[in-house]
């Protein structure tokens, strides 16, 4: 049928596009510098305080630290040796496992620079996102962000400061631990299963093979990206409105947006690092 | 020279979310050390008191605290200027993920930097005010509503406050208890010297306090 102008809904829908996908640009846009300011609010907040924390965030620091973390040490942990195994039993198919040469490179590739900082990350976001966003706004909804703001404590530097210090700092660490598990435990079953090669053997090879642009990688793959999950998930917390309602969602928009931001980030420092 | 009203709303309206107004035009000064009790629906008195402490935006005048309105100051003056409110919002909102302990300390540390020793040891003073010798180790959830209350009030006075600014401050309590937290308050109170600005849906507090009362409707729209 004909609107008031003569257009039929499907010309008309295509008429709304530009405007749709314009205004999905410009919201985008919007939230990205909203993210983007937190970070850096954070960052100028703790360099205000001369790189020192209140006795009270440094508690909170604390917490996230430990649950995001510490707590997850044994499912990283798992996780590595369960990567290393699938590398090594590919590898071994390839008939790659029999020389330690093509193993040692096939870990410091798939394990190091790739599959280990994505994997943390997606730890990191099934059990520490989700719980931020849902925590903040649980706190929002029950009125304990206003309360605080009312006591004269800044919600910022009480509950997003040292959630984006502890996230980024965690999954930093929680990286490493992963690629040094995942890497020991490739060159254990690589002597396991191919008799020639010793675990030293491929050790030295993953040695030889890691070059110093490999370590700035690892760090900006896990430090930026655990910045951005929890400042996504602040946002998210935090931005939900007065209703409980709003708190599933919130945490939703958080693991998506959160998965989003560290696969972006990923590929554009793989982009940068190797293929440039 | 006279000192500045501990509260002063001047022409205050107020609007809710959706632009209809709670208040217009109100005019309230409360001088240190009295009390006035706002008798009013939920939603405007928690406005007005919201605007006090600057949750609020004021559509139009002002309301100051101390001399000063929190929105317009700079980060850290409001901090410090909010350090000498006590605020009680509806329900209490203690911090959920602390203990009640942890909840009173929190000001302690966080306004006047106390090690733990001395914050725990102020925390214990503030809430034995309402009648609480011991602070169970336990998460706001799981206490009762009317130990969330006490340690609500007693975050309040935690820091010896010059104004105290308290949502209905014995609501959901059983007659018995609200008279005796009533009492506690007004002693707290006394102590502290502190002005009061409280909503209250009956006439316990006011009593207790020795307030003036105000009596707010919300304001027809057209």
């Amino acid at each position: 049928m004909l609107d008031s102008r003569g257009l039929s809904p499907v010309l008309r829908d295509l008429l709304a596009l530009p405007r749709l996908v314009g205004g999905a640009v410009v919201d985008t846009v919007a939230y990205a510098v909203r993210v983007a300011s937190l970070v850096g609010s954070a960052g100028l907040a703790l360099m205000g305080r001369g790189m020192r924390m209140r006795p009270a965030v440094r508690a909170v620091w604390r917490a996230q630290v430990y649950f995001t973390g510490v707590q997850a040490i044994p499912f990283a942990s798992m996780l590595a040796g369960l990567v290393a195994m699938v590398v090594v039993v590919q590898a071994r198919l390839a008939g790659a496992a029999a020389e330690g040469g093509p193993l040692g490179r096939l870990l410091v590739i798939v394990v190091v620079r790739e599959l280990g900082p994505l994997a943390v990350a997606t730890v990191v976001v099934a059990r520490t996102c989700s719980a931020i966003a849902a925590e903040l706004g649980a706190m929002r909804v029950s009125g304990e962000v206003d309360t605080l703001s009312g006591m004269g404590i800044d919600p910022f530097e009480y509950l997003v400061l040292p959630r984006i210090l502890g996230v980024s700092v965690a999954v930093l660490c929680l990286g490493i631990l992963f690629a040094t598990l995942s890497v020991l435990a490739g060159a254990a079953l690589t002597s396991a299963v191919a008799n020639s090669v010793s675990a030293a053997d491929v050790l030295d090879i993953v040695g030889t093979n890691l070059r110093p642009l490999d370590y700035l990688v690892v760090g900006a793959k896990t430090w930026v990206p655990g910045t951005l999950m929890a400042a996504i998930s602040c946002e998210e917390g935090l931005g939900a409105s007065r209703s409980s309602t709003a708190v599933p969602p919130a945490v939703s928009r958080a693991v998506v947006r959160s998965m989003t931001a560290v696969f972006l980030w990923d590929g554009l420092v793989t982009a940068l690092a190797y293929a440039l | 020279m006279t000192a500045a009203p501990a509260i002063s709303l001047r022409r205050l309206t107020l609007r809710d979310h959706l632009g209809r107004p709670l208040v217009t035009d109100l005019d309230l000064e409360i001088a240190p050390g009295q009390a006035a009790v706002l008798t009013a629906p939920p939603e405007v008195g928690n406005a007005v008191l919201r605007a006090a402490v600057g949750l609020w935006p004021a559509q139009e005048g002002e309301a100051r605290v101390l001399g000063e309105e929190v929105r317009s100051l700079p980060r850290a003056r409001a901090e410090a200027l909010l350090a000498r409110v006590g605020y009680v919002p509806r329900y209490g909102a203690l911090v959920s993920n602390l203990s009640l302990r942890e909840n009173l300390v929190l000001p302690l540390r966080w306004h006047r930097h106390l090690g733990e020793p001395e914050a725990r040891h102020e925390a214990a003073r503030a809430a034995a005010r309402f009648g609480v010798d011991e602070l169970p180790a336990v998460i706001p959830p799981l206490a009762s509503v009317e130990l969330r209350r006490r340690v609500a009030l007693a975050r309040a006075v935690v820091l010896s406050p010059e104004v105290l600014v308290l949502d209905d401050p014995t609501e959901d309590l059983d007659p018995a208890t609200a008279t005796e937290v009533a009492g506690q308050l007004a002693a707290a109170v006394r102590a502290l010297g502190a002005a009061v600005l409280a909503t209250s849906h009956e006439d316990l507090v006011a009593g207790a306090l020795s307030a003036n009362t105000f009596t707010l409707d919300v304001p027809s729209t057209p």
